[in-house]
């Protein structure tokens, strides 16, 4: 185990509800969430169902090509700009964790092909509808040529994030990470099991060896034997926080804001960072049988 | 700080020109462009697809190619547990959700697409049959993909973050794909030439490679990673730059962590699409960049594109090649781009290092350079 810690930087989050151009406006209702205990209860986002209605992103990109980009590509490029890119440095990589990625424009392609029985698709689409699109807007953008790669697996993305970061922090460099997933009706033809998919999207820098900040631990099958009275907070998805309120006070879920996103651990895991707040915490994600943590002491 | 050595101990491939290195080698003997249609769809152009996987309710094409590699090397790496998996595709269940699309728009059936569309699919159908894997991540930067698995395992090897790695790129044709590059009118309609004047575009195949790294391995050592770099263009979504600034900034950065100058290398296997912009761009930045002796061949003339697991086959196929002290070119090879650079027949090559590069949408680039033993 990295007995080092890593700190959150120049974090960022947007989407439903918090569609501000200024971070620090969205980081402003954020606290207020916060204060008026939306991460204790399943609230709804006020003012829109704030699930599958597509925040409108485009004010975030200023160029002509925000025609073409998908509600993921503007939000990515949107949390990076907002939060990371203002101190940015060529030599930061930059790592996008999504679980389905453009799964949007994936959909009318298939869509085109299958139903529509179209010969040719649209170009723009074809092009549109590879994992690491976002990063490639956000570059041309910015006219930037840093390392860029994104990470997916699906509803096991949670786990391919844990398992990265717990390798990437021991390494010195600070990094930049982003997350989100976009709404789609592909989603809808899985009539076996309907997620929350939220547009929200977050980015922040990463930056390892410091004497604060999170740090992975072993992952558990079991929370039973875990005692997190001696934390000051736990943020979990969902499931982990209806199992654990039952037994403590101190425990909370941004559900209300990336709903069953499996990319939302990198979400959580700056929400100690965004909110200020002091002391030790757990950061937990459960993902199949297991429980990845975080230790979060600032 | 120490650096530790990145050794391929194994490794294996599966492409239109067989199944594992020896079939491949055999085959690439023979210098033909077996183009095969893809046995499940009626798209017109040429392929290179691999119709040699039972079909399964159970496992998707791609899943098939990853465990047959897999097998094909298990006893390279069975001994070990807890052994990182990186992965790396651009088209996952993409085929098998086209098959059953229609009927799941009419509700006519029910198919987990959560569980069988998505990357995770392929790593869990490893995992059920390999314990040997913990970590996992799957990587996805269209046809850089496993470049990138190439650069992350290098890397946290060379750190000493890890001891051993298990590197998988894989693709599979798809409607997608196919009808997505034609739409793009970057599809060859009478098979691929690769970086010759009268290449007309790629042709797509379905592909797979593996390679077991370990720091200290065993036996002998196929080959070594001694350089890998990577960086973006910044310029456009589908083109790469005109002036090829990244693409000659990643090779030299590879070099300059290799130790190399680019006169050591005498074979690179280039990205090669076949399409018009790439192979001038980056035959281009090869020229200004290897004035000394040197080959310059594309793989995808004898399997097509990959895509994401175009880097890892190419380099298991590159690695066989420069062993068996031949590159090989297709027999009816003919108007080179480059006569300096770009043999116009197969060459006897006896090349300790190479070159494999690796560029994809959004201005990817992964350049990776080679030491065979």
């Amino acid at each position: 185990m990295n007995d080092k810690y890593s700190m959150i930087e120049d974090a960022s989050i947007v989407g439903s509800g918090l569609e501000n151009s200024e971070n620090s406006e969205n980081i402003e209702i954020i606290k207020k969430y916060f204060e008026n205990g939306y991460f204790k209860e399943n609230k709804k986002l006020p003012e829109s169902d704030g699930n599958k209605d597509a925040p409108d992103l485009s004010k975030y990109v200023n160029s002509p090509l925000k025609k073409r980009m998908s509600s993921l590509s503007m939000g990515i490029c949107a949390a990076l700009s907002l939060g990371p890119d203002r101190n940015l440095t060529p030599e930061e990589e930059i790592y996008l964790f999504t679980a389905f990625a453009e799964i949007d424009t994936t959909n009318k392609i298939i869509n085109s092909i299958k139903i529509e029985n179209s010969e040719l698709v649209s170009p723009t689409l074809f092009h549109n509808s590879v994992h690491n699109t976002p990063l490639g807007y956000f570059t041309i953008l910015h006219k930037l040529r840093n390392y860029c790669l994104a990470i997916s697996d699906g509803l096991d993305t949670g786990a391919s994030f844990a398992n990265f970061i717990k390798y990437r922090t021991l390494m010195k460099e600070p990094f930049i990470v982003a997350c989100g997933e976009e709404y789609s009706d592909f989603y809808k033809l899985d009539y076996s099991q309907k997620p929350d998919i939220r547009p929200v999207f977050c980015s922040y820098r990463v930056v390892p060896f410091c004497d604060k900040g999170f740090r992975h631990l072993e992952p558990l099958s079991d929370l039973s034997s875990r005692d997190f009275s001696g934390f000051d907070y736990v943020f979990a998805d969902k499931s982990t926080y209806s199992l654990l309120k039952e037994k403590a006070d101190n425990v909370y879920t941004e559900y209300f804001l990336t709903g069953d996103n499996p990319s939302s651990v990198a979400a959580r895991l700056s929400i100690p960072f965004i909110l200020g707040l002091k002391g030790k915490g757990a950061i937990i994600d459960k993902n199949d049988n297991k429980y990845l943590i975080f230790e979060v002491n600032l | 700080m120490k650096k530790n050595r990145v050794f391929v101990s194994a490794y294996s491939t599966v492409s239109a020109l067989g199944l594992g290195v020896d079939e491949t080698l055999i085959n690439l003997q023979k210098g033909k462009q077996l183009f095969t249609a893809d046995e499940d769809s009626d798209f017109s152009r040429p392929c290179f697809a691999v119709n040699r996987f039972e079909k399964s309710d159970d496992l998707t094409k791609s899943s098939s190619i990853c465990l047959f590699l897999l097998k094909d090397i298990e006893d390279s790496f069975r001994e070990y547990g807890d052994i990182p998996l990186f992965m790396a595709t651009s088209t996952g269940g993409i085929r098998e959700t086209e098959s059953v699309y229609k009927r799941l728009v009419d509700k006519s059936i029910s198919y987990p697409l959560f569980k069988r569309h998505f990357f995770n699919k392929t790593i869990n159908d490893v995992k059920a049959r390999y314990p040997n894997f913990n970590d996992s991540f799957t990587f996805s930067t269209a046809c850089s993909s496993s470049g990138h698995s190439i650069y992350q395992a290098y890397r946290m090897m060379r750190s000493g973050l890890i001891k051993r790695a298990v590197l998988i790129g894989y693709d599979t044709l798809s409607y997608t794909t196919m009808i997505g590059f034609d739409s793009l009118k970057l599809v060859s309609h009478t098979g691929t030439k690769p970086l010759t004047k009268s290449r007309d575009g790629l042709t797509l195949g379905d592909g797979g490679g593996i390679i077991f790294l370990e720091s200290e391995p065993k036996g002998e050592p196929l080959a070594e990673i001694i350089g890998v770099a990577s960086n973006s263009d910044g310029h456009h979504i589908s083109s790469p730059e005109p002036d090829g600034f990244s693409q000659k900034k990643c090779i030299n950065d590879a070099l300059e962590q290799a130790e190399l100058s680019a006169d050591d290398i005498k074979y690179i296997c280039a990205h090669g699409t076949g399409t018009l912009m790439n192979d001038e761009v980056e035959i281009n930045v090869l020229d200004s960049l290897f004035k000394g002796e040197v080959a310059v061949t594309s793989l995808k003339s004898f399997i097509g594109h990959t895509l994401g697991a175009s880097a890892i086959t190419e380099v298991v196929i590159s690695t066989a090649m420069l062993k068996s002290g031949k590159i090989y070119q297709p027999n009816d090879f003919a108007d080179s781009m480059n006569e300096r650079i770009i043999p116009s027949a197969s060459v006897d090559m006896r090349s300790k290092y190479f070159l494999k590069n690796s560029f994809g949408f959004g201005g990817n680039n992964v350049s990776a350079l080679f030491e065979v033993f």
